[in-house]
C-alpha cells in the first residue's frame, strides 16, 4: 500500500469523525482481510487489523449470530453469580467504532486458488489474507445414543447460547434429591477446566435449591486440569455431593438414553433427573471446508498462526492446533493479536514484533473461592513453547481466593472490551 | 489484613523511585528517565497487548486495577517489585518475568503516555 500515505489515512479517519463513511471512499483499493468467526479470536483479530491498520486494511467480519454469548462465564450464569444478559455482546463497536464491515451471514466454503469466501446466501468475498477463527463443533456420535436430537434432554451448553439457560432451568427443575450427571468431553477439548468449574457451580446451585441432590461425573478421562484443586474444593463445600467416576470405576460409557434418561455403564446404569453430556470436539466446519485440517484440528505455524496448508490462511483459537497452550478464550484472544502483527507486517510493510501469547484460565469452586492456572509462551520451530507457568496453591487463604474471583471479573470485563470496543 | 500493594505503591507514591537506587538515587533517576523520555513509544503499544486483556484500555479499573496513565519511574519499580516478587500476585509474577528492561522501558514510556 505504498500509493496511499498515512496522512492521507488521517484524513479518511478525521472524515470518519465527521460523520462521513471511511471505508467506502478508498473501496476497491486496499488490501483485503476477512475474518470468518467473531468470537474470542476472530473479533480481536479484526478490531485489531482495523484499529492498528487505521484504515489501510479493508475488514469484514464474517459471523453468523449478531449477538455474541460467551461460553467463559456461562458457568457462573449457571450457579446464579451472572444475569444471562451480562454476558451477550454485540457487534457495534467493531462496526462503528473501528470501521470492521460486519456481514451477519453463514460461511460456507474456501476457494483457496481464487482467494474467495462464499456466503450460504450466495454472496463472495474476495480476500488477500482470510483469518478462520470458527470454534469447535461436537462430535455428537463420539458418545452412542447422543445427537442433535437428544440435546434438548441431555443439553452440552458448550457453545453457549439457549442451550445453557435450557441446563439451568432443567437444574432447577429437578425432583428433591434427585441425580444430575455430567458427563465431560475427552481431550482434546475447548476449556480443559469447564467441566468441572460447570460441577461446581452446579453443585452451588443444588445446595441452595435442592440440597440432597447428587451429581455424578462420568469422565473418560483419568485426570483432569486443576483436579486436587477441585476435589478439595468440592470436599469443603459441597461435601458427599459429588462424585468423580473415572473410567476405571465406571468401565466406560456404553451409551446414553435421552427418552429414559440412563446412562449405562460397566459399573451400573444411571438414572438422571437432569444431565449435561459434552461430547468430543473438532474444528468449526469451516477450516474442513478450508481444508487446512489435519485430522481434527488446523495446525499452523507458530510464529504468525498462518495455516501450514495455506500462507494466505491464518487459523486462530480452539480451530487450531496451537500446543502447547490450551483452548480457551484468553488463548484465543492472545494468538489473535500475534496473527493481527504478522498480517499487517505482510500486507503494509508494518512493524511485526516477535510473537508473545499468554493464558490464563480462572475457575470459580464456590462463592468467593476462585482459582487459576495460567502459562505464557513464545514461538518455537514446531510448536508454541511454554516460557513460564503458575497455579493457585492449595493452602491459600480465603482472602487469596476471593481476590483471585475479583480478578476473573475484572479480566471478563477486560476481554469482552478487547474483542468488542 | 494489610494488602501489600496498596502498601508499596503508597510509598512508591510518596517518596518516588529515589526509593529503590542505592548509590547515586539522583543520577540513577536520571538515567532512568533519559531512557523512558527516548523509550520506543510503539513497541510498548504492541506489547501492551498482553497486559490489555486484564488492564482494560478503557481505564475502568474491577477487580484489575487500571495501569492507564501510571507514573513512568513507579511503573518500573513495580514491574520491578512483581519480577524479583516482592509484591505477591501469580499472574503479575508471571508476566512481569519475562519482560527485559527494554520491553519496561517501553511499557512505561506507552502507559503513562495514556489519559488515567
Ligand atoms: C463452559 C465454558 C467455560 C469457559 N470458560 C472460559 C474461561 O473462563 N476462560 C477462557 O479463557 N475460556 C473459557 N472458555 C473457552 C472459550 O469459550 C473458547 O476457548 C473461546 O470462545 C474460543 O474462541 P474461538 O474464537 O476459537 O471460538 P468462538 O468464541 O466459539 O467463536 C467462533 C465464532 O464463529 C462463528 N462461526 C463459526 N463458523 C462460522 C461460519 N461458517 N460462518 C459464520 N460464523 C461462523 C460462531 O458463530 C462463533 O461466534 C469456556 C468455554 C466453555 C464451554
Ligand atoms: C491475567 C491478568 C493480567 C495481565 C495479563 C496483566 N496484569 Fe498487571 N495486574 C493484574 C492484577 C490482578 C494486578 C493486581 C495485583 C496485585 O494485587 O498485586 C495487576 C497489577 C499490575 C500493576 C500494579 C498496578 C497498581 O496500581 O498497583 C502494574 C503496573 C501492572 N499490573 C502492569 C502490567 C503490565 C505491564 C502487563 C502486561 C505486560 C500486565 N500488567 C498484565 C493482572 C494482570
Amino acid at each position: 500500500m505504498t500509493s496511499i500515505s498515512r496522512r492521507g489515512f488521517s484524513g479518511l479517519l478525521g472524515a470518519s469523525a465527521l460523520g462521513l463513511a471511511m471505508p467506502s471512499l478508498a473501496f476497491g483499493a486496499l488490501p483485503r482481510v476477512v475474518v470468518i468467526g467473531g468470537g474470542a479470536g476472530g473479533a480481536t483479530a479484526a478490531r485489531y487489523i482495523a484499529k492498528d491498520s487505521k484504515g489501510a486494511i479493508d475488514v469484514t467480519l464474517v459471523e453468523a449470530s449478531k449477538r455474541y454469548y460467551t461460553c467463559f462465564y456461562s458457568n457462573l450464569y449457571l450457579g446464579g453469580f451472572r444475569k444471562y444478559g451480562s454476558i451477550g455482546h454485540n457487534y457495534y463497536g467493531m462496526a462503528v467504532n473501528n470501521g470492521v464491515n460486519v456481514v451477519h451471514e453463514w460461511a460456507s466454503s474456501v476457494d483457496k486458488s481464487g482467494k474467495m469466501v462464499k456466503l450460504a446466501s450466495g454472496g463472495v468475498l474476495g480476500y488477500d489474507k482470510l483469518v478462520l477463527a470458527p470454534g469447535i463443533s461436537l462430535k455428537y456420535d463420539s458418545v452412542p445414543g447422543y445427537s442433535p436430537a437428544a440435546q434438548s434432554r441431555m443439553p452440552h451448553a458448550w457453545t453457549s447460547g439457549t442451550q445453557v439457560q435450557l441446563l439451568r432451568n432443567q437444574v432447577l427443575n429437578m425432583r428433591k434429591g434427585g441425580t444430575f450427571v455430567m458427563v465431560p468431553p475427552p481431550n482434546p477439548y475447548r476449556c480443559p477446566p469447564g467441566p468441572y468449574e460447570r460441577v461446581s457451580m452446579i453443585a452451588h446451585l443444588l445446595q441452595e435449591r435442592n440440597p440432597t441432590a447428587k451429581i455424578i461425573i462420568l469422565d473418560p478421562k483419568e485426570k483432569f486440569s486443576k483436579q486436587g484443586l477441585f476435589m478439595a474444593g468440592w470436599e469443603k463445600h459441597y461435601p458427599g455431593m459429588i462424585d468423580w467416576l473415572d473410567p476405571d470405576t465406571h468401565g466406560g460409557l456404553k451409551s446414553v438414553n435421552p427418552e429414559t434418561m440412563e446412562f449405562l455403564t460397566d459399573l451400573d446404569t444411571f438414572k438422571a433427573d437432569a444431565a449435561c453430556v459434552v461430547p468430543a470436539q473438532r474444528a468449526g466446519t469451516i477450516a474442513n471446508a478450508a481444508g487446512v485440517l489435519d485430522g481434527d484440528w488446523a495446525p499452523i505455524v507458530p510464529a504468525t498462526m498462518a495455516s501450514k496448508a495455506d500462507p494466505n490462511i491464518y487459523v486462530l483459537g480452539d480451530a487450531s492446533v496451537a500446543s502447547s497452550m490450551p483452548k480457551s478464550g484468553f488463548s484465543a484472544n492472545s494468538q489473535a493479536k500475534v496473527a493481527a502483527n504478522a498480517i499487517r507486517g505482510e500486507l503494509t510493510g508494518s512493524r511485526v514484533y516477535p510473537a508473545r501469547f499468554a493464558n490464563t484460565c480462572w475457575s470459580l469452586v464456590a462463592a468467593n473461592d476462585g482459582i487459576k492456572v495460567g502459562a505464557n509462551y513464545k514461538a518455537g520451530s514446531e510448536k508454541i513453547d511454554v516460557v513460564d507457568k503458575f497455579v493457585s496453591q492449595g493452602d491459600e487463604s480465603a482472602a487469596v481466593r476471593k481476590t483471585t474471583y475479583e480478578e476473573s471479573i475484572g479480566w471478563y470485563d477486560g476481554i469482552t472490551s478487547d474483542m468488542f470496543s | 489484613m494489610v494488602n501489600k500493594r496498596f502498601l508499596f505503591v503508597g510509598v512508591m507514591m510518596l517518596f518516588g523511585p529515589m526509593f529503590f537506587f542505592h548509590g547515586n538515587p539522583t543520577k540513577a533517576q536520571a538515567d532512568l528517565a533519559d531512557q523512558i523520555a527516548k523509550a520506543d513509544v510503539e513497541y510498548g503499544e504492541y506489547l501492551s497487548g498482553e497486559c490489555i486483556t486484564c488492564h482494560q484500555s478503557t481505564g475502568a479499573s474491577v477487580g484489575i486495577p487500571s495501569i492507564n496513565g501510571i507514573d513512568a519511574e513507579i511503573f518500573v519499580s513495580i514491574i520491578n517489585a512483581y519480577r524479583s516478587k516482592e509484591l505477591e500476585n501469580k499472574v503479575m509474577q508471571m508476566m512481569a518475568g519475562r519482560l527485559d528492561d527494554e520491553q519496561i522501558i517501553s511499557l512505561a514510556a506507552y502507559f503513562s503516555s495514556l489519559p488515567d
